[in-house]
């Protein structure tokens, strides 16, 4: 059987560049271009949940009725 | 983040609240398991089984919160009032926050003693029979979990109802759903290992967990902008945990949903099974970084730790590799433990 574990959806992949967002600004958090990918990276978080959570009701319902 | 070092104030108060936040994340949870049970009418015996093993973990950690807590509260956070009577506070003052939480717990936690220990006396008086433990567990729980939100969101207290509050009740109350919900989802799968009925309803009910987990998370950055005031100070320990974070932002985005796909593949009616090995090992690094990784931030909100960044470092890294030996056996025990 052929395992994909990495799978990634659009939430998923907006929390994936939130992180790295994250990750570029912390080196530079003493500038403001730091600061604000820092804000960014937080934006898109949020933006991130979002689509994760549609995309959740829609998997229970699928998974709930499949198992 | 209110003390200047390692104190044993600190400790009492990282005690405390590590099992406050797991009695109100278990009392969420077996809230929602009983409700499922009364609302699903074909599964509901199920659902109230995982109430019932959730349970257990409720009444150890609320056991603990509410031993520690009085303890704490009349050796090291005594209010003023009890401190003018001849208590005298611990050379390592603590902060003033948690003593105004302590004073204004004491209402809730005495009503929440009181509640339980009532609500455990009617049980025993029952045999511990699971049919009185299903028609009552929603209200139970229910209850506890709200006494148990309205205790964390007042463990640090300024007096009133300004911003500095509103961003210290969110940064309390999110660890119900996060740190609390990671140890909930850890303990019901070790729970649950050879138990088939139960896994067919946990495993696809994971997802919400998850959901929950990245809410709280949310929640958390949407505190630190409200205390924000004069830019962030960039100290290697916030380094470090700002690190942290987006460890598990990263961990969670890229494995969360595989991971639960995997787990729910187990229990399909055409399921492999078990899983591929490399699968298994995947899960079990992402489960030990996400555990320690939520423990890490907890607790590093407690103290000053006096360590340089690159040491922090190795003792992280050390801490999840302890996990990843030692999930096994803690599996193996859980499994051992776990009601017929």
């Amino acid at each position: 059987m052929k395992h994909n574990i990495f799978k990634l959806q659009l939430g998923e992949i907006l929390f994936f560049i939130s992180g790295l967002l994250w990750l570029f600004a912390l080196p530079a958090l003493k500038s403001e271009y730091g600061y604000f990918l820092w804000v960014g990276a937080k934006v898109v978080y949020f933006l991130g949940f979002v689509f994760f959570f549609v995309n959740f009701v829609l998997r229970y319902r699928e998974n709930k009725n499949n198992v | 983040m209110y003390n200047s070092i390692i104190e044993i104030s600190s400790i009492v108060r990282l005690f405390i609240q590590l099992n406050l936040v797991v009695a109100g994340a278990a009392s969420l949870w077996c809230m929602v398991f009983s409700y499922k049970g009364i609302k699903d009418k074909d599964r509901g015996e199920y659902w109230n089984r995982l109430a019932l093993y959730l349970g257990y973990v409720f009444i150890g950690a609320l056991v603990l919160f509410i031993l520690s807590w009085w303890a704490g509260s009349m050796f090291i956070f005594s209010p003023d009032s009890l401190a003018h009577e001849g208590v005298v506070h611990s050379a390592a003052y603590p902060d003033q926050l948690a003593i105004n939480g302590f004073s204004a717990n004491m209402i809730w936690v005495s009503i929440l003693s009181l509640f339980n220990i009532f609500a455990l006396i009617l049980y025993q008086r029952k045999n511990k029979s699971f049919g009185y433990f299903k028609k009552r567990a929603f209200p139970f729980f229910a209850l506890n979990f709200f006494i148990l939100s309205v205790i964390l969101s007042l463990s640090a207290f300024t007096g009133g109802l300004d911003k500095l509050q509103v961003a210290l009740t969110l940064h309390n109350w999110h660890s119900i759903i996060t740190l609390g919900t990671v140890i909930c989802v850890d303990i019901l799968f070790m729970l649950t290992i050879k138990k088939d009925n139960l896994k067919r309803i946990l495993y696809p009910f994971y997802p919400i967990m998850s959901a929950a987990i990245w809410f709280g998370l949310g929640l958390d950055f949407v505190s630190s902008f409200l205390i924000i005031d004069g830019g962030l100070s960039l100290t290697d320990q916030f380094i470090f945990n700002q690190a942290v974070v987006i460890i598990l932002i990263l961990n969670g985005a890229l494995l969360s949903v595989g991971i639960n796909d995997e787990l729910i593949a187990l229990i399909k009616p055409d399921r492999v099974d078990r899983m591929d090995p490399v699968v298994d090992s995947v899960v079990r690094v992402s489960g030990s970084i996400s555990i320690v990784s939520w423990i890490t931030v907890t607790v590093i909100d407690f103290f000053i730790i006096p360590i340089a960044l690159p040491w922090l470092v190795v003792v992280y890294l050390a801490l999840i590799f302890m996990a990843y030996i030692v999930k096994p056996f803690a599996e193996e025990q859980f499994e051992r433990l776990a009601p017929a």
